[in-house]
């Protein structure tokens, strides 16, 4: 074979090599991501003038998810939760952020604006006892950990908030986000979503939540069994867990109806399981969202009920018919936990008018879902946060700064391939150096493969 | 910076179509007289203004900026690769004229000048969508197997391969 053909191979051998490299490697998994990195959610809702209702459905297998539960190991219980069996537990959530246009770069950023410095689960994440020994944020607010915040609320780092003079008046001036945030198992059972806000820190709303918990750290035993007579039993057995045998038809949830003080003295079993969180009937600010929900033909369906006035504008936005707002939703589904979840871009929400999800009124008692909904994809964000998006890694912060939105540049696609590069960055590096350099040295060696034998061919 | 890499990197573009069009023609036997001092003029002249280009886009952004974000690294190694490779070909134009396109080398010839148009074609996707600005073609990439939103990366044994042809390219070079 002529050299110059055998190079002519040997280059196309490289290239469809790389080309079949690169197709099968695929994006990178970082630890604890979802196995697919987007999701889809439909989004309906109606009103009365009064009430709002918004249908949520996302896909699900799951009847009932606990969010973690007790084991009994023989000698002592113990905590289990999606740390140790994600396949297992964490439990479904369907949370919507809403703002009234008191937070302006929110109906551009979104949920990214909260991810601010030292949040929680992120890179640089705020030491506990730092936060717990802050004059302010630990030892006037009693805050231990960085949760999610308006950028408004810091001076720059986490540890710089501005005067608590300030954020009363940030609050009473509108500048939070109210959230609604359902959880499969703290609060699901007993039809209520749990109503938070977002400040200075992601606050339940005043009141009492759907939930405690069922451990008495004194004992160290749990507080409370399940009713044998409702049940058939005081607890669960781990093996119909593993086996998916739980029978949930039964509702085996340890509510302040139906559950039975712990008894120590019962014949515990090694495997025998007591769900971790005790139900209640909230009551307050905190109650104020109440919630259906059920599974049917692979999708979960969430209905959240909410009156438009609720009477709280410092923790609740408060809806009017004609009003337009934005939102933005997150998915927590298949055992993810903390910041491993699906979100979406915010979406603008109406009364009465158009809009990315428009809220019309009702025609009789309840509402009519038969329209088709929106479907927004959510996608999963990754370890990117309000600093990176501001700052000098971030290529688009001068459009940031300039206030033109991000849907402007990115969509849901990209910015999941973006957030599980942004937490595997080193390894993705390597790689990309050193496809870079052999891409250079293949075709920098070319002339010198080929021309000195033909230089020798040309002079013989 | 981003204004004059934008007004730059339209003659390597121009240049560079030209010259893959008149390499092409040669190889398939049908190059104009004027095709080979054609070439030797305008395959410099697109090499210089290339690297302009090149250089230009490096400052359009910072680089930390630039290799933090997936597309600025992939439009990196392409600008770096396609100006590789069409250094290449104006080097051997330069060292072996019309031989080119004469049965031993014209095989060579056409791989590479093709492999320069889709360089070409895939840097200009990918700087159109830095710009905010997508013509269809990362659709047309991804349905064949290429995210441009996914940092270019390589399996161990596709890196495997590749350092093996490089050590066949060097024995080729060595003999």
């Amino acid at each position: 074979m002529h050299r110059a053909n055998a190079i002519t191979l040997l280059l196309l051998v490289a290239l469809v090599t790389s080309w079949l490299g690169q197709a099968l490697i695929g994006p990178p998994q970082p630890d604890g991501a979802p196995e697919n990195l987007w999701l889809p959610l439909q989004v309906q809702a109606q009103h009365d003038g009064e009430t709002i209702h918004l249908r949520l459905r996302l896909p699900s297998r799951n009847e009932h998810r606990y969010h973690d539960v007790l084991r009994f190991d023989g000698e002592a219980w113990q905590v289990l939760g999606a740390d140790q069996h994600p396949e297992l537990f964490g439990e479904e959530r369907v949370a919507m952020l809403l703002d009234d246009g008191k937070v302006p770069e929110f109906s551009r950023f979104g949920g990214y604006l909260l991810i601010g410095d030292g949040t929680r689960f992120m890179p640089g994440a705020a030491d506990e006892d730092d936060v717990a020994e802050h004059p302010l944020l630990g030892q006037e607010l009693g805050l231990s950990d960085v949760r999610k915040h308006l950028p408004n609320t810091r001076l720059g780092s986490w540890d710089a908030p501005v005067s608590a003079e300030a954020l009363r008046a940030q609050r009473e001036a509108g500048y939070f986000l109210d959230l609604w945030h359902w959880r499969g198992d703290r609060g699901g059972p007993v039809s209520v979503s749990d109503d938070m806000h977002v400040a200075e820190h992601r606050y339940g709303d005043s009141g009492r939540s759907a939930y405690g918990t069922n451990w008495d750290g004194d004992a160290e035993q749990p507080r409370y069994m399940l009713d044998p007579n409702r049940h058939g039993a005081a607890g669960l057995r781990w093996q119909d867990f593993e086996n998916g045998n739980i029978d949930w038809s039964s509702e085996p949830w340890l509510s302040e109806e139906t559950a039975l003080p712990f008894n120590p003295d019962h014949d515990w079993q090694a495997g025998d399981t007591l769900p971790r969180r005790m139900l209640r009937q909230p009551d307050g600010s905190r109650g104020q969202i109440a919630a259906r929900s059920q599974l049917q033909d692979g999708w979960r369906e969430v209905v959240l009920s909410r009156s438009l006035d609720t009477g709280e504008p410092l923790e609740d936005k408060i809806l009017k018919p004609g009003g337009a707002y934005t939102v933005a939703f997150a998915v927590h589904s298949e055992g993810a936990t903390g910041r491993h979840h699906h979100v979406s871009l915010p979406f603008s929400l109406a009364l009465d008018r158009p809009a990315d999800i428009p809220v019309t009124q009702m025609d009789g008692d309840t509402p009519d879902w038969s329209e088709p909904g929106r479907t927004i994809t959510l996608f999963y964000p990754g370890q990117v946060n309000w600093p990176r998006i501001t700052g000098p890694r971030h290529a688009g912060a001068q459009s940031v700064a300039e206030g033109i939105p991000v849907r402007a540049r990115h969509d849901a696609r990209k910015l999941a391939l973006y957030g599980v590069e942004a937490e595997t960055e080193t390894g993705v590096l390597w790689n990309w150096a050193a496809s870079l350099l052999l891409g250079l040295l293949l075709l920098g060696v070319l002339p010198w493969s080929l021309g000195r034998p033909v230089a020798r061919e040309q002079a013989s | 910076m981003t204004g004059l890499h934008h007004m730059l990197i339209h003659f390597p573009i121009v240049l560079w179509l030209a010259a893959a069009a008149l390499l092409l023609a040669g190889c398939a036997g049908r190059a104009p007289a004027w095709g080979s001092p054609v070439l030797r003029l305008i395959l410099p002249l697109a090499l210089l203004a290339a690297i302009a280009a090149l250089i230009t886009g490096l400052l359009a952004w910072s680089p930390q900026a630039i290799m933090a974000s997936p597309l600025g690294r992939n439009k990196l190694a392409f600008a770096l690769w396609l100006v590789t490779c069409w250094g290449v070909l104006s080097w051997l134009h330069f060292r072996h004229g019309e031989a080119l396109f004469e049965p031993g080398l014209r095989l060579l010839t056409a791989t590479l000048g093709i492999l320069g148009v889709v360089l070409l074609l895939i840097t200009a996707t990918q700087g159109g969508l830095l710009a905010g600005v997508s013509a269809g073609v990362p659709d047309l990439l991804r349905a064949m197997g290429f995210e441009v939103y996914t940092t270019l990366r390589q399996p161990w044994w596709s890196l495997l391969v590749l350092l093996a042809v490089l050590a066949a390219l060097v024995t080729l070079g060595r003999r």
